[in-house]
C-alpha cells in the first residue's frame, strides 16, 4: 500500500546508478504493471549494492556532481535540489493506523468465529421475534454477550500490543541532528533533513554520518560500521578507492554510522531512502511477512470447530425437519447447535495464556513485541545467531600471551575470575609496561566504582583490551604514564602497521626507552635481539621459528595478535632531547623483541551452554557474522556451534593432507561459507548447503545474504529465528519468522523489525525463550482440551431437546456462565502448569503434522471425556426432575405441553398437577443442576488435562494457581446457584445439597479412566492407545 | 510457512476431497483404513457400552430411591394452581352463540370431563383422612363429587349446553392436585371472579356460582396421589356468566380464597387464580 506514496519521495534516479532506481517515469503506468515491477524490484533489493562513485577521481566526481571541491554548493543550488529530492530522511515505514490496528483486533482470527456466532444469534432472534410475539430473549442476550466478550478480548489485546508498541518508541531516537556543511565555502549547521546530494560536507570524532558519502579527505578518521555490517571494528578512513566493493572500500562513509574519532570531508552522493541504510530500511518494509505458526494453528483449530459444529447443525437441521418440526424451528435449532459449539470464552483464556508467558519471558530479559511470537521462538527449528554482542561479549579482551618461547592463557570470562600465568616474570613485566605505555587509550572519568572489565574507554578495540588487562593483571596505568611520560609517539597507521611512543624512564636517570607495538611480521623486522627470562640474546632462526608457529597458532585461534618490542635509548638522548617523529632523529632498529599478546571478543560464558541446549533440542544454530572466516570459525568452535570433533572439509584436508577438492564435502558435517561464495551460488546449492550440513558459519556475508539465507532455511520447512543488532539485520528479522534484536546494542530499525527483544544481548536468554514458548504450546493445548471437553455437555443437552422432547437440561444463560465463567480461571491456570518432561530434550514441533489441536484432542474432549460428563450432567437432571415427580419415562416427548404457557395443570408421574411457572422453576432448577454438574466433573477434568502422558501422582498439584482454579470455579457456582435474586437475574436456582453430588461418580470415572489411559500409553509407547488419543 | 500456498483450483479440491473418502493407494476410507477403522469403532463401542451400562446403573440406582407412592419434594408446588374448563387455546373463551361448531367442542370436552363416577359419599366440611398407621392402606378411597352441586352447569338434562348455545356460557374452575395437601388448612375456602379492570367488570355483567358461593368442600383433601388415589374426582367450581356484553373482550380473573394458598405470587399468574379471556359473538 504505503509503497506507491514512498516512491514520491525517493531522490533523482540519475544521480544513483542502481539499476533498481531507474522506474522513475513508470510510475503512472497501470497498478498491475507495478506491482509486476515491484516483485521484481524487491529481488533486485536483495542483490547487492551496486555504486561506482568510489572508483572515480575526484575530478570526475566535481564534475559529476557538479560541485565545487572546496567552495561546495552554492546555497540557491541546494534549495533546488532539495525542492527536488525532498528531505535527506528515511521515509517512516507505512503505519498502520490506530483504527486498523484495532479492527485487525476485532475481527481477526478468532473473533470472526464470535462473530458469526453473535450475528447467528441476532438472527436467530430476529427470527423468533418475527413469528412469535413473546418470545424468550435468550437469543439476544447471548448474542450480545458474545458481541461484548469479542470486543472485550479485542480490546484487551488492542492494548497488550500498544503497550509493547510503546516500548519501541521510547526507543527512538527524537533529537534532531545537525550536519556541518560547506556552501558557497562557508561551514555552515544544518538540520540532517537539509542535506542534499552533492553537498560538501564535514564530519568529525562523535557525528552521525548525515548520508552517503565519498571522501575526499581525511585525517585520522574512523567510522564504527558495525550498525550496518556488523563489524565491531571501527573502520579506518581515507580517500583512496581500496576495494571494488563500495561497502569495504575505505573512500565511503554510510549515512547513520558513526565517526569515531578524526575528520573527514566528504561530497554527498547519496540522501535519505536511496542511501545504502535507506535501501536496508525500505527492504525490510517491503517483505511479505507470513503467518506465525500459533496463527497458523488457530486457523487449523477454527476450522476443525466450525467443522464440527457445521456437521453437527446441519444433521440435526436435517434431523429436526424429518423428526417433523417445521422449518422455523428447524433453523433455529441449527443456529443453537452452531452457537453452542463455539467455545466463547477460549478466545480469551488463549489471549490471556500468551500474555501470561510474555510476562514470564520480560522477566528473563525476553521482551515479546508481538503476543503470537511468543510460541513462535518454541517451534524455532533454526536459528540464524549473529556473532558479535550475541554470541560473544562485544568486547575485545586479551585471550593469550606469547613471551618465553610460552604461549600463556589469560582470562576471559565475565566475570574474570583470574586465571595465573608467570607473572614474576621480568619479561612479562617489560611485556605489561609496553602495553600499558604505547597505548593511547583511557580509561573515561568517573568510573572508579565499576569493575575494570566495564568501565568506558576512549580508543579503539585493541588498546582498550590491552588496558583494561594491564590495569588488572599488573598495576594501575594511570600511575605508570605519570611517572613514564611520554615525550614523543607516532601513531598507528595502516601503511606502518605499527605504533612507537618514546617514555621517560621512571628510575630517575633520565634516560629514555623507546616502545613499540604492532602487526608481529613488522615489529619482527626491527628486531635483531629479544628478551628471555630478562635477558636479551641476539635474534636466531630458532627464535624466528618458535615465533612464527606462536603466530600462527594464536592466528588460528581467530585472535588478532599484536607484537611487542622495545629499545633502551643510549645517554644521547636522555632528557631534554628533542624527539621528531616526522623526520626520525633517533634511532629505530635493532630492537629487542619481547613477545605476542592476542586478542579476540571472547563469547559469553552463558553460550556454549546455551547452544548445547539448543543442539538437545533439536536446534540447529548457524552463525552469520560479517566477520572474518577465521574469527567466525574460532568463536563457533569455542561456543560449539562446530561441536567438538566436528570439521570442515578444509580442516579434513589439512588432516589427510590432500587438497580440499579430493575430500567429500558430505563428510564434513561443519563448513564455513564465505560471503563471496555464497554470492555466486544458486538456491539450490544453497539449499545443498543447509541440507547437508549440521553445523553451518557464514562468514563475511552482507545484509542482503542474511536475507537469503533465512529464505533458505524457510525453504526447507524451518522455522527460524534470527538475531540481529545492526541495521543491516533488520531484513532478515522481518523475513524471518521469529526476529529477535539486541536490546543494548541494537539500532532503532532492527529493533522496529524484530518481534522479540533480548534485554540483555545475551544468546542464552534465547535458549529461555525457546523453553518458555514449548511450555506455553503443551499448555495451551491442555487449556483447550480442558475447554472443549464442556462443550459436549453444553451440546447434548440441546441435541436430546430437540430428539427425545424432553424438557431443556441445559439453558444459554447456563452455557454462558461456563465457557465465560467457571471455565476461565481453571483453564488460565492451566498455563502455569510445569513442563511434564524435559522439554529441551525433544526436537522441535513440526508445525505441519504437530498441531495444536489435533483430531485425537478432539476425540478426547469431544468423544471420550465430554461424553462422560454429559452422562454426569443428565444424570442429575433426571434425579432432580424424578425426585420431583417426574420420572424420566414420563419425560420423553412431554415438550410441546411443557413448554405451553397456558397448560397449567400438566400432570407429573404421580398424578400431581403443575403450572407453567412452577415447571419452568424446575427446569432452571434441573439447568443450575446441570451446570453445577459440569463443574463438578470439570474438576476432574482439569486435574487430568495437567498431563498428557504422566500420571498426576507423578505430576503433582504443585499449581497454586490450579488448586485456586477449582476453589474459584466451585465458590463461582456455589455464587450463582445459591445468592438471593439470581432466580430473577439469571433464572439459577438454589439446590439441595445431595444435587452436588450426582456428578461425582462420573467425576471419579474421569479421572480413573484418564490415568488407566495414560498408564497403558506409559507401558505401551507408540502403541495403538497412544497413536488413537495421544494429543 | 512464508512460502506462499498456491491457490488451488476447484477441480483440485475435488480430487483432493475423494482422494480423502477414499485413497485407492493406501486402502484408506476417510483417511483410515479398514483395520484402523474397526480397531477405532471396536473401542468406542466397548467404551460407549461401558458408559451406558454405568449411566443405567446409576439411574437404576436412583430409581430405588424414589418413592412410587409421593415424590421426594414438593415444595415448587407449595401453591395449587388453577385452571378453568373448557381448556382452550391462550385460555380465550370465546362463543358464537349462532355458530355451533365454535363451542361444540367446548361441549364435548365438558360432557367428558364430567361424566360421572362411582365413588364413596363423604362427610362433608372435614378432611377424608385415610391414613397407613404403618400398613399400608391400599387403595385409597375417593369422595363423589356429585354433578348435581353444579345446578345450572351441571349439564344434566339441559338443552343449552351448558348454556353455551344461549350465550350464558358455563366456566369451569378446579384446583390443580398436590399430594397430602390439605387446602384451606381446616376453614372452609371458596372461589371468586371478578372483572379484572372496571371496564371488564361492567362488561361481565352477572354471575352466579355453583355450588353456592364457589364453595370447594375439604372432603376433597388430601390427594393421595394417581398410584393410591385410583378414582381422585376433583371438586370443581363453575361459574355462568348471564349477562355479558356481547362482541367484547372481557378478561375474568378467579382466585381462590383459602387460608394456605397465597394468590399473589407475581411471577406466577396461576398460583391459586386463573386468567381468561371470555367473549360471546352475538349478531
Amino acid at each position: 500500500m504505503g509503497r506507491g506514496g514512498k516512491k514520491g519521495t525517493v531522490t533523482p534516479r540519475e544521480l544513483n546508478p542502481s539499476p533498481r532506481l531507474k522506474r522513475g517515469p513508470k510510475m503512472g503506468k497501470r497498478r498491475k504493471m507495478k506491482r509486476k515491477k515491484k516483485k521484481t524490484d524487491m529481488e533486485e533489493m536483495k542483490k547487492e549494492v551496486v555504486l561506482d562513485d568510489h572508483k572515480l577521481t575526484l575530478e570526475e566526481l566535481s564534475t559529476k556532481y557538479s560541485v565545487d571541491l572546496m567552495m561546495g554548493l552554492s546555497p540557491e543550488r541546494a534549495q533546488e535540489i532539495l525542492k527536488k529530492n525532498g528531505p535527506n530522511a528515511l521515509t517512516p515505514p507505512p503505519t498502520t493506523p490506530e483504527w486498523v490496528k484495532f479492527c485487525r483486533q476485532l475481527f481477526g482470527g478468532f473473533s470472526i468465529l464470535l462473530w458469526i456466532g453473535a450475528i447467528l444469534c441476532f438472527l436467530a432472534y430476529g427470527i423468533q421475534v418475527h413469528y412469535k410475539e413473546d418470545s424468550t430473549k435468550d437469543n439476544l442476550y447471548l448474542g450480545m454477550v458474545l458481541a461484548i466478550v469479542v470486543m472485550i478480548t479485542g480490546c484487551f489485546s488492542y492494548y497488550q500490543e500498544a503497550k509493547s508498541s510503546k516500548i519501541m518508541e521510547s526507543f527512538r531516537n527524537m533529537v534532531p541532528q545537525q550536519a556541518l556543511v560547506i556552501r558557497a565555502g562557508e561551514k555552515m549547521q544544518i538540520n540532517v533533513e537539509d542535506v542534499v546530494v552533492g553537498d560538501l560536507v564535514e564530519v568529525k570524532g562523535g557525528d552521525r554520518i548525515p548520508a552517503d558519502l565519498r571522501l575526499i579527505s581525511t585525517q585520522g578518521c574512523k567510522v564504527d560500521n558495525s550498525s550496518l555490517t556488523g563489524e565491531s571494528e571501527p573502520q579506518t578512513l581515507s580517500p583512496d578507492f581500496t576495494h571494488e566493493n563500495p561497502l569495504e572500500t575505505r573512500n565511503i562513509c554510510f549515512f547513520s554510522t558513526n565517526c569515531v574519532e578524526g575528520t573527514a570531508r566528504g561530497i554527498v552522493i547519496a540522501t535519505g531512502d536511496s542511501t545504502v541504510m535507506g535501501r536496508i530500511a525500505t527492504l525490510t518494509s517491503g517483505l511479505v511477512v507470513g503467518k506465525t505458526p500459533i496463527a497458523a494453528e488457530i486457523e487449523h483449530f477454527i476450522q476443525l470447530i466450525t467443522g464440527v459444529a457445521g456437521f453437527l447443525g446441519v444433521s440435526f437441521f436435517v434431523l429436526s425437519l424429518i423428526l417433523g418440526y417445521g422449518w422455523l424451528e428447524a433453523v433455529i435449532f441449527l443456529i443453537g447447535i452452531i452457537v453452542a459449539n463455539v467455545p466463547e470464552g477460549l478466545l480469551a483464556t488463549v489471549t490471556v495464556c500468551l500474555t501470561l508467558t510474555a510476562k514470564r519471558m520480560s522477566r528473563k530479559n525476553c521482551l515479546v513485541k508481538n503476543l503470537e511470537a511468543v510460541e513462535t521462538l518454541g517451534s524455532t527449528s533454526t536459528i540464524c545467531s549473529d556473532k558479535t554482542g550475541t554470541l560473544t561479549q562485544n568486547r575485545m579482551t586479551v585471550a593469550h600471551m606469547w613471551f618465553d618461547k610460552t604461549i600463556y592463557e589469560a582470562d576471559t570470562s565475565e566475570e574474570q575470575t583470574g586465571k595465573t600465568f608467570a607473572k614474576g616474570s621480568t619479561t612479562w613485566f617489560i611485556l605489561a609496561r609496553i602495553a600499558a605505555l604505547c597505548n593511547r587509550a583511557d580509561f573515561k572519568p568517573n568510573q572508579e566504582t565499576l569493575p575494570i572489565a566495564k568501565r568506558a574507554t576512549t580508543g579503539d578495540a585493541s588498546e582498550s583490551a590491552l588496558l583494561k588487562f594491564m590495569e588488572q593483571s599488573y598495576s594501575s596505568v594511570k600511575e605508570m604514564r605519570e611517572q613514564n611520560p611520554k615525550v614523543a609517539e607516532i601513531p598507528f597507521n595502516s601503511t606502518n602497521k605499527y605504533q612507537m611512543s618514546i617514555h621517560l624512564q621512571e628510575d630517575g636517570s633520565q634516560a629514555h626507552v623507546l616502545m613499540m607495538k604492532g602487526a608481529p611480521e613488522r615489529i619482527l623486522e626491527f628486531c635483531s635481539t629479544y628478551l628471555l627470562k630478562g635477558k636479551e640474546y641476539p635474534m636466531d632462526d630458532e627464535m624466528k621459528k618458535n615465533f612464527q608457529n606462536a603466530y600462527l597458532e594464536l592466528g588460528g585461534l581467530g585472535e588478532r595478535v599484536l607484537g611487542f618490542c622495545f629499545l633502551n635509548l643510549p645517554s644521547t638522548f636522555s632528557k631534554g632531547f628533542r624527539f621528531n617523529t616526522d623526520e626520525i632523529n633517533f634511532p629505530m632498529e635493532n630492537l629487542c623483541f619481547v613477545g605476542l599478546i592476542s586478542m579476540i571478543d571472547p563469547p559469553r560464558a552463558a553460550v556454549p551452554d546455551a547452544v548445547g541446549k539448543c543442539r538437545s533440542a533439536g536446534i540447529k544454530v548457524i552463525m552469520v557474522t560479517g566477520d572474518h572466516p577465521i574469527t567466525a570459525k574460532a568463536i563457533a568452535k569455542g561456543v560449539g556451534i562446530i561441536s567438538e570433533g566436528n570439521e570442515t572439509a578444509e580442516d579434513m584436508a589439512a588432516r589427510l593432507q590432500v587438497p580440499v577438492s579430493q575430500t567429500n564435502p558430505r563428510e564434513a558435517k561443519a563448513i564455513v561459507v564465505h560471503g563471496s561464495d555464497l554470492k555466486d551460488m544458486t538456491s539450490e546449492q544453497l539449499d545443498e548447503i543447509l541440507k547437508n550440513h549440521t553445523e553451518i558459519v557464514f562468514a563475511r556475508t552482507s545484509p542482503q545474504q542474511k536475507l537469503i539465507i533465512v529464505e533458505g532455511c524457510q525453504r526447507q520447512g524451518a522455522v527460524v529465528a534470527v538475531t540481529g543488532d545492526g541495521v543491516n539485520d533488520s531484513p532478515a528479522l522481518k523475513k524471518a519468522d521469529i526476529g529477535i534484536a539486541m536490546g543494548i546494542s541494537g539500532s532503532d530499525v532492527s529493533k522496529q523489525a524484530a518481534d522479540m527483544i533480548l534485554l540483555d544481548d545475551n544468546f542464552a536468554s534465547i535458549v529461555t525463550g525457546v523453553e518458555e514458548g514449548r511450555l506455553i504450546f503443551d499448555n495451551l493445548k491442555k487449556s483447550i482440551a480442558y475447554t472443549l471437553t464442556s462443550n459436549i455437555p453444553e451440546i447434548t443437552p440441546f441435541l436430546l431437546f430437540i430428539i427425545l422432547s424432553i424438557p431443556l437440561p441445559l439453558g444459554t444463560i447456563t452455557i454462558l456462565c461456563i465457557d465465560l465463567g467457571t471455565d476461565m480461571v481453571p483453564a488460565i491456570s492451566l498455563a502455569y502448569e510445569s513442563a511434564e518432561s524435559d522439554i529441551m530434550k525433544r526436537a522441535p514441533r513440526n508445525p505441519k503434522n504437530d498441531n495444536l489441536v489435533n483430531n485425537r484432542l478432539i476425540g478426547m474432549a469431544y468423544g471420550q471425556i465430554g461424553m462422560i460428563q454429559a452422562l454426569a450432567g443428565f444424570f442429575t437432571y433426571f434425579v432432580i426432575l424424578a425426585e420431583n415427580g417426574f420420572k424420566p419415562i414420563d419425560l420423553l416427548g412431554i415438550r410441546l405441553n411443557w413448554e405451553d404457557r397456558f397448560f397449567n395443570d400438566l400432570e407429573d408421574s404421580y398424578g400431581q398437577q403443575w403450572t407453567y411457572e412452577q415447571r419452568k422453576v424446575l427446569e432452571f432448577t434441573c439447568q443450575t443442576a446441570f451446570f453445577v454438574s459440569i463443574v463438578v466433573v470439570q474438576w476432574a477434568d482439569l486435574i487430568i488435562c495437567k498431563t498428557r502422558r504422566n500420571s498426576v501422582f507423578q505430576q503433582g498439584m504443585k499449581n497454586n494457581i490450579l488448586i485456586f482454579g477449582i476453589m474459584e470455579e466451585t465458590f463461582l457456582a456455589a455464587f450463582l446457584s445459591y445468592t438471593p435474586g439470581m432466580d430473577v437475574a439469571l433464572r439459577m436456582y438454589p439446590l439441595k445439597l445431595p444435587w452436588w453430588l450426582c456428578a461425582i461418580p462420573y467425576s471419579v470415572l474421569i479421572f480413573v479412566y484418564d490415568e488407566i489411559r495414560k498408564l497403558t500409553i506409559r507401558r505401551h509407547p507408540g502403541g495403538w492407545l497412544e497413536r488413537e488419543t495421544y494429543y | 510457512m512464508v512460502i506462499q500456498k498456491e491457490k488451488k483450483s476447484c477441480g483440485q479440491v475435488v480430487e483432493e476431497w475423494k482422494e480423502f473418502v477414499w485413497n485407492p493407494r493406501t486402502h484408506q476410507f476417510m483417511g483410515r483404513t479398514g483395520t484402523s477403522w474397526a480397531f477405532i469403532l471396536l473401542f468406542y463401542l466397548v467404551f460407549y457400552g461401558f458408559l451406558t451400562a454405568m449411566f443405567t446403573l446409576t439411574m437404576w440406582v436412583m430409581l430405588q430411591t424414589v418413592s412410587d407412592h409421593t415424590p421426594k419434594y414438593q415444595d415448587r408446588l407449595a401453591t395449587p394452581g388453577l385452571m378453568i374448563r373448557p381448556k382452550t387455546e391462550n385460555l380465550d373463551v370465546i362463543v358464537n352463540v349462532s355458530d355451533t361448531e365454535s363451542w361444540d367442542q367446548h361441549v364435548q370436552k365438558l360432557n367428558k370431563f364430567l361424566e360421572p363416577q362411582k365413588n364413596d359419599v363423604c362427610r362433608p366440611g372435614r378432611y377424608y383422612e385415610q391414613p397407613d398407621n404403618g400398613v399400608l392402606n391400599y387403595p385409597k378411597r375417593a369422595c363423589q363429587f356429585n354433578r348435581t352441586q353444579l345446578g345450572d352447569c351441571s349439564g344434566i338434562g339441559d338443552p343449552t349446553h351448558y348454556g353455551y348455545s344461549t350465550g350464558q356460557p358455563c366456566v369451569f374452575i378446579k384446583m390443580n392436585r398436590v399430594i397430602n395437601f390439605y387446602a384451606g388448612a381446616n376453614q372452609s375456602m371458596n372461589v371468586t371472579c371478578v372483572g379484572k379492570r372496571d371496564e371488564d367488570a361492567e362488561n361481565l355483567g352477572n354471575f352466579v356460582m355453583f355450588p353456592a358461593n364457589g364453595n370447594i368442600d375439604l372432603m376433597y383433601f388430601p390427594y393421595y396421589g394417581k398410584r393410591f388415589h385410583v378414582n381422585y374426582t376433583q371438586p370443581l367450581v363453575a361459574v355462568k356468566f348471564l349477562n355479558v356484553t356481547p362482541n367484547v373482550e372481557v378478561n375474568v380473573e378467579c382466585r381462590i380464597n383459602a387460608a394456605n394458598i397465597a394468590t399473589d405470587d407475581e411471577r406466577d399468574k396461576f398460583a391459586g387464580r386463573v386468567a381468561f379471556k371470555l367473549r360471546i359473538n352475538k349478531t
